[in-house]
């Protein structure tokens, strides 16, 4: 995988970034707030990681644009909040999640490692696939994971270990994944019923209130505010429907399928003569099977994927339903009790011994449930001693790479995150990133670019810097980094008289100022075989 | 002019890999592949085909031995002269055989060629080993040198040196880059053994013909198109649901002024009801005649103007199963003219 371009900006200001070679790219300025980490934030953004972009930013009113060469052609991307087209083949793919392109990503340009979820195997998340190679300025935290999600850091390890095929496979006796959503769905149904319960009790005249209520300027702003929020709700949930429709529908599908498969297997004719069960029914018409068991068997493998596709999507649009939920409960908080009753009690219900009786039913269901879930037994099977030798072997060649940079050095490895609360700071934490990273690169064999924005974090000194780029040189992949320069450093032209690297300056752009409008009509061009119009 | 079967295989074994396997050599990988229009077995020979105006025969016999002496070469050309020399107008005569020695052919990069190839020593032995064979089984007083130099002139032998996969591939034009999977032609490839292997279930030994066209009548054959569509409609069968954010381009016309999600609920529903019409053995005869008629049409017309294809082919259509609609014709269309281009 090679970066060839990069651009983002909509129809006022843009910037595109095009300079990329196939060896170790340097960008670097004079001063901060170049853009540089605009730009690399940018670079995994369109490819669906959920990057920490610089703060002002607001990264859902532009366009992210890159032209990747992946599998012997370039790919083109384009994203926009969590939107993503694909140019593969001069043919268009639109997808409206992350999911969706989670999936592509994995069927079509790299078989994405699958992890463990809560006894289920899941694929890895694009963000957590990239951080085996991705290192953002912001948010380094060597104990952890720097873009969370979901994810936690097992699930880092076991995507290595399914990366280097050491696969972990689960058996479970009951089918969890429903059993756990049909648990969620319950508990937030008692939890909403609890609440009208609550403020019954503790708010007997909930009618008086309103009427004064609906007089207020207050009442009046926060009511537009809320609207728009039920809207963005009302939208969510109305995808999410109907991809829930039709993962139900599929589900149908499927054992409509069987059943129209299985009319046939009911009895078998044989040959009274010789008992072969070879008969076969012969006229003037075609005698061919309508398919036969490899493509059926095909169909349903890919009928239940397409289940476990939409099951996704409906988690990530429950997540952004969860959102705005959020946000709509920041709004109720910070508004008068008038207003917030007003709100709570546009829905009518009855008295509370009425919902008391709703909440005692809801609760059995969930204890049923509960039970299952308990005695569900998981089993996961995996290879633990492949697992610790993998784990060891990027060690040693994370310490191998240690002792080059840093032969007198005092850290010791002996995990692939450091434990909580250790966190290495300043050019300690730099080194480390730079072990791993490479370690990962070389134990791995992965296909993709290293690219760390401000790879000299922490007043790492020159020696070690010159020492790390050679060794960046020598893996002889795309590298991308980024670097400040102090005032003597940039004129001395350093990165200059490095042999086999591809230097960018950044330091002519204006402070602030990377979008630019003269990029506008070229990055209008740029986007156009997707169709956007803007 | 009669012909009598004779040597045909009595038993009801399974037709051996490489006897499919000269049947897709005869109908995909020759040059002149194109103008045969059906398939018999285990009549005439192991493979044969027949032209279009029944008065051509392709000759297959094939032998899969691991070590096949000269000798024995000569004694399996038997069936191939028998045929020569019969009254019926064989146009080609293919012994179709593993890679045989180096030792015994003088250009032994070529993998189709004439008796001339063959070394002098391995000529003479093969010569000797179809003479025994002529004067064993004819057992009269005919002299056959002649009719033997003539036969081996004309004979052609053809070594196969390629997979199950890339036999079947040479068979249709209709491509689908995605298919990577080696399980899937294995599948297709049984298949086709399987119906090649029942078809031999009749018994028709001693039985007479005068003319090629009778041999049809024992239902010992296959015709060329069905066998293409027999594979084109399993490879569009395999594809089903695999790819969710694709569809044929040709049908974007129907779904484009829609927003995604209806998008996606129309795309689903065709998929859905080709998975219907494949799973549905009860109803195959409706499916292969549409999925017939689309080919036969794509075979004589070019044209990529889905609507205009469906207004010609189905104008008369109704649906008599529920879910092979209009939408679903329309997509099939789409998807198979975009296989054939």
């Amino acid at each position: 995988m090679i970066i060839k371009k990069i651009a983002f900006g909509n129809k006022n200001e843009a910037f595109i970034e095009s300079r990329f070679k196939d060896n170790t790219n340097i960008i670097f300025s004079n001063d901060n707030n170049r853009g540089k980490t605009l730009l690399m934030q940018s670079i995994v953004y369109s490819i669906g990681y959920e990057s920490i972009f610089p703060s002002g930013f607001n990264s859902k009113s532009y366009y992210f644009y890159a032209k990747i060469y992946l599998n012997n052609k370039d790919i083109e991307f384009l994203r926009k909040g969590n939107s993503i087209l694909v140019l593969n083949n001069q043919k268009l793919f639109v997808f409206n999640s992350i999911s969706e392109f989670k999936y592509y990503f994995d069927k079509e340009l790299f078989k994405l490692p699958k992890i463990d979820n809560e006894g289920e195997l899941k694929l890895a998340d694009l963000s957590l696939l990239y951080e085996i190679f991705f290192l953002g300025q912001d948010r380094r935290n060597t104990s952890n994971l720097i873009v969370k999600g979901l994810n936690n850091k097992l699930d880092f390890l076991n995507m290595i270990y399914s990366l280097l095929g050491v696969t972990i496979t689960t058996e479970n006796k009951y089918d969890i994944e429903n059993l756990k959503k049909e648990k969620a769905t319950l508990e937030s149904k008692i939890n909403s019923e609890t609440k009208k319960i609550l403020i019954i009790k503790s708010n007997p005249e909930i009618a008086s209130f309103i009427s004064s209520a609906s007089n207020n300027i207050e009442f009046k702003n926060t009511s537009s505010q809320l609207s728009e929020i039920h809207q963005n709700i009302a939208e969510l949930k109305k995808n999410r429907n109907r991809e829930e429709n039709r993962k139900i529908k599929l589900e149908a599908l499927i054992s409509e399928l069987n059943s129209l498969n299985r009319s046939l297997n009911e009895g078998k004719v044989k040959c009274s003569d010789c008992g072969s069960d070879k008969i076969i029914f012969s006229n003037e018409d075609f005698g061919f099977e309508v398919s036969n068991n490899f493509i059926r068997q095909n169909i349903i493998q890919s009928i239940k994927e397409n289940i476990s596709l939409k099951s996704d999507i409906i988690l990530e649009f429950n997540n952004e339903i969860i959102k705005e939920q959020e946000q709509l409960n920041k709004l109720l908080d910070s508004t008068t009790p008038e207003t917030k009753n007003y709100i709570l009690f546009q829905d009518d219900f009855t008295d509370s011994k009425e919902i008391d009786k709703i909440v005692l039913s809801l609760q059995n269901e969930l204890k049923i449930i509960e039970n299952k879930l308990e005695n569900n037994e998981t089993k996961i099977i995996s290879n633990r001693d492949l697992q610790k030798k993998i784990v060891s072997d990027i060690l040693s060649e994370m310490k191998r790479y240690y002792r080059k940079i840093d032969p007198e050095g005092l850290l010791k490895f002996e995990d692939l995150f450091t434990k909580s609360g250790e966190t290495y700071s300043g050019s300690e934490g730099q080194e480390y990133y730079f072990c791993k990273l490479l370690a990962l690169n070389n134990i791995l064999k992965h296909n993709f670019p290293i690219i760390i924005d401000s790879f000299r974090e922490g007043e790492l000194s020159s020696s070690k810097e010159e020492l790390m780029i050679e060794e960046f040189i020598k893996i002889k992949k795309q590298v991308i980094l980024t670097s400040t320069l102090k005032k003597e450093e940039y004129d001395s032209d350093k990165y200059f008289r490095i042999e086999g690297l591809n230097v960018i300056d950044y330091s002519d752009l204006q402070d602030s100022k990377i979008l630019q409008q003269k990029y506008v009509q070229p990055f209008l061009k740029l986007i156009e075989p997707f169709g956007i119009r803007e | 002019m009669t012909y009598i079967f004779k040597n045909t295989e009595i038993n009801n074994e399974k037709a051996s890999v490489f006897e499919t396997k000269s049947l897709l050599y005869l109908i995909g990988k020759r040059n002149d592949s194109k103008e045969i229009e059906y398939v018999t077995f285990d009549c005439f020979n192991d493979v044969s085909g027949i032209n279009k105006r029944h008065n051509k025969i392709w000759d297959i016999q094939s032998k899969n031995e691991a070590t096949l002496s000269p000798k024995k070469i000569g004694t399996y050309f038997f069936t191939l002269f028998d045929n020569f020399i019969s009254t019926f107008s064989f146009k080609e005569f293919i012994f179709f055989c593993p890679i045989l020695k180096e030792q015994y052919k003088i250009d032994s990069k070529l993998r189709s060629f004439k008796f001339a190839n063959f070394e002098e020593k391995t000529k003479n032995r093969i010569i000797s080993g179809l003479t025994e064979e002529v004067i064993r089984v004819k057992n009269d007083s005919v002299d056959y040198i002649t009719k033997i130099e003539e036969f081996l002139k004309i004979i052609t032998i053809v070594e196969d040196d390629n997979t199950d996969n890339e036999y079947i591939k040479a068979v249709t034009k209709f491509k689908k880059t995605e298919i990577k999977s080696d399980e899937f032609y294995k599948s297709v490839f049984v298949e086709l053994r399987n119906i090649q292997s029942s078809k031999k279930n009749s018994y028709i030994e001693n039985a007479t013909i005068s003319e090629i066209r009778e041999v049809l009548s024992f239902r010992r054959h296959l015709s060329v198109k069905d066998i293409e569509l027999l594979i084109v409609s399993r490879i569009i069968g395999v594809e089903i649901f695999k790819n969710i954010f694709y569809y044929p381009i040709y049908f974007s016309k129907y779904i484009d002024h829609l927003n995604i999600e209806d998008k996606k609920d129309i795309l689903q529903d065709c998929n859905s009801n080709l998975s219907r019409a494949f799973f549905n053995k009860n109803n195959n005869k409706v499916f292969w005649k549409i999925c017939e008629e689309i080919i036969t049409y794509f075979s004589i017309n070019k044209n990529n103007d889905v609507e205009s294809v469906y207004n010609s082919v189905f104008s008369a259509y109704t649906p008599r199963v529920s879910y092979l609609n209009e939408t679903t014709i329309k997509y099939l269309i789409s998807i198979i003219l975009e296989g054939l281009e």
